[in-house]
């Protein structure tokens, strides 16, 4: 995977309220702007250019309801994600495979 | 019917929101936004359904922030955009023989904003019309933050 589809992913969520904010709509599944500035206690400007960063990097997207603005977590941004833990993941596994192997021959030579 | 029931006064609530008529009616007769304010600070809306027509069915049901869960369900009785609306409210868990609530919302602009007077019917003791008063209480302030964005 190219590492320049995740890094604006990773750079939009290294702050606090904006990680706080994905992970409130991925508990919820979808929130009005003006709901989401009250349990962070945020002015709306505030709020609006977090929403800004998020939406920017693809991590959220907006849809209009009647004149309110409502996001949600872009689901292909929470799978590229994902594919990038599982992919290290599986290198870490991998390595501790050899090093497990290089233990044991270790021990068998010495 | 007994004699109790016609003697508890409605609950009736006025606030004034910094939004147009139009934008509370959508509040209240759109699922993805009624799910936005109703319930408990802290608690989210894990359901709703509104068939918004005269004799359409609702239904919303509500998860608290200690994990209960309730639900309410009625139809709408009178839907005039974005003036007024009138719906049957009837909690999951009322008693059997209990009759049905009334919501009765007014919405009237003043000025840029809207004027909203709540009231609810049905009640069968002081307490149970104090209880709504206090849960209806920080909804409307959840509704004041859903439209001030």
């Amino acid at each position: 995977m190219a590492r320049s589809t995740v890094a604006p992913l990773f750079e939009a969520l290294a702050h606090p309220t904006r990680l706080a904010i994905v992970e409130r709509l991925l508990r919820e599944g979808e929130c009005a702007a003006g709901s989401l500035a009250v349990p962070f206690g945020i002015a709306l400007p505030t709020l609006s250019r977090h929403l800004k960063v998020l939406s920017d990097a693809g991590v959220i997207q907006r849809r209009a309801e009647q004149q309110f603005r409502l996001y949600r977590v872009r689901p292909q941004a929470m799978r590229r994600l994902d594919g990038w833990f599982t992919d290290h993941r599986r290198f870490w596994n991998e390595a501790f495979d050899r090093l497990d192997a290089f233990l044991k021959s270790e021990k068998e030579t010495s | 019917m007994p004699a109790t029931l016609q003697k508890i006064e409605p609950l009736v609530m006025t606030r004034q929101f910094e939004a147009k008529p139009e934008r509370l009616y959508a509040a209240w007769t759109t699922p993805a936004l009624f799910s936005q304010w109703f319930g408990p600070p802290g608690g989210s809306v894990t359901r709703c359904e509104m068939d918004a027509k005269i004799g359409g069915r609702w239904r919303a049901e509500v998860r608290t922030p200690d994990g209960k869960e309730y639900g309410a369900s009625g139809v709408f009785k009178t839907l005039e955009p974005p003036k007024r609306i009138v719906l049957s409210w009837i909690w999951d868990d009322r008693p059997d023989g209990a009759p049905d609530m009334e919501i009765a919302i007014t919405l009237a602009a003043r000025g840029e904003g809207t004027e909203m007077t709540f009231r609810q019917t049905g009640f069968r003791s002081e307490e149970q019309r104090g209880r709504h008063t206090q849960g209806w209480t920080p909804a409307f302030e959840k509704l004041a933050a859903l439209l001030a964005a």
